[in-house]
């Protein structure tokens, strides 16, 4: 039978039906549904020729939890319960007693867990099955049905352990996770797995808490992450909070400069503003200069005349000499 | 009544969902030629912002760790 060389466009009108289905699965808040995650394990399993399971445990609240609770089940083997009920009962009671009192002396079960619905790549074979009927999709059939109503699991030989999907989640205006105010992903109970994240880069909780120092932004290794916890801090703060260097100081204005490791040097201009405010004073400004402006700024002069730029980005003064303001606005 | 036996907490990850992956992989590959997958991949999967999952994923296990 020849391969699929090209699609119709009907078919390819489809694209964004898929994408939408598969954005609302992954970006599902709501809680398991335990029982129909039941039966689409039952699915996964018998696809697979493996015995159905006996035991369906959960959910819990996140992967951190349920990790906890395959390790309490391996120290409960052959212990007895009336059902599965009873069993459930007991397993959520001691992860919560071991969450309250961080008992958190067990092996991470990670690697055993699988992801739901953060399944994204069942997108493509979605498509592939019901757009262009192509067989043997059917395989991701329970995978499919679990994306659909459970977050998280881990699949044993007799037991699924269950998990609920993450209770929020937030984006900026690029579609990157970010929340400046708390955790851009977070799960339902213990607060272990939340994610802290500013435009698509992870950070920790005590950068969105902004509970640290210009110290602490030097000793930041890595450089998206360092990015923006200056900007968090405040660019100008750091400046002066961090033994930046004055580089020259004119009428113009103060050049200051910080180095970084494996970053760009950080140069900042602070200028007065030459307005007086409402009640008579001056205010400062700093602003963000490039540091290879003029073959490398050595001014205040030259800082303040880099930073006058045509509508394409080039210089608006081919010298800084040719900046001499005689009135300023 | 239900005992925990040692053989019903040995993890099946691999054959659920790993060997799933493969499989229908295989399947795709001997049906579809790569230009449609390409296609489909870019129109269809990388727009269902994987890499939100990706980061999940990263950040649980950079959790475990430091717990």
């Amino acid at each position: 039978m020849p391969k699929l060389e090209e699609l119709t466009p009907e078919q390819i009108a489809k694209f964004g039906f898929y994408v939408q289905k598969w954005l609302k699965i992954g970006l599902d808040t709501t809680e398991c549904d335990f029982d129909k995650a039941i039966a689409a394990a039952k699915k996964c399993y018998a696809l697979k020729g493996l015995p159905e399971p006996t035991k369906f445990l959960g959910p819990f609240n996140n992967p951190f939890e349920s990790s906890i609770a395959t390790s309490v089940l391996s120290k409960w083997v052959d212990k007895s319960f009336e059902n599965n009920t009873a069993l459930n009962e007991a397993l959520m009671k001691e992860v919560a007693s071991i969450i309250e009192n961080k008992r958190f002396d067990f092996p991470s079960d990670l690697a055993n867990q699988i992801y739901g619905n953060h399944e994204y790549w069942l997108s493509y074979y979605d498509y592939f099955r019901t757009e262009c009927a192509i067989t043997g999709c059917e395989i991701t059939d329970g995978l499919m049905d679990m994306a659909i109503v459970c977050g998280w699991w881990t699949p044993l030989a007799g037991a699924c352990v269950f998990q609920h999907r993450p209770e929020q989640i937030h984006f900026d205006d690029r579609r990157r996770i970010h929340n400046t105010e708390g955790p851009a992903i977070k799960f339902r109970g213990s607060p272990y797995n939340n994610v802290y994240a500013l435009h698509g880069i992870r950070v920790k909780e005590n950068v969105i808490r902004r509970n640290y120092t210009a110290a602490d932004i030097d000793k930041e290794s890595n450089v998206e992450v360092r990015r923006v916890m200056i900007d968090l801090y405040g660019q100008e703060k750091y400046l002066l909070d961090s033994n930046s260097k004055v580089v020259h100081a004119d009428d113009f204005g103060t050049l200051y400069s910080k180095e970084q490791s494996n970053d760009e040097i950080l140069m900042m201009v602070k200028v007065i503003n030459a307005t007086p405010e409402p009640d008579g004073s001056f205010k400062d400004y700093f602003v963000r200069v490039d540091p290879k402006a003029y073959n490398g700024l050595k001014t205040a002069h030259a800082a303040v005349a880099s930073t006058w730029r045509n509508k394409d980005g080039s210089m608006v003064f081919g010298s800084p000499n040719d900046y001499d303001p005689d009135i300023q606005t | 009544m239900i005992t925990i036996k040692a053989s019903d907490l040995v993890p099946v990850k691999y054959q659920v969902w790993s060997q799933v992956s493969t499989q229908v992989s295989t399947q795709v590959w001997a049906q579809v030629g790569d230009q449609v997958r390409d296609q489909v991949r870019i129109q269809v999967e990388d727009q269902v912002l994987h890499q939100v999952w990706t980061q999940v994923r990263n950040q649980i296990r950079d959790n475990h760790k430091s717990i």
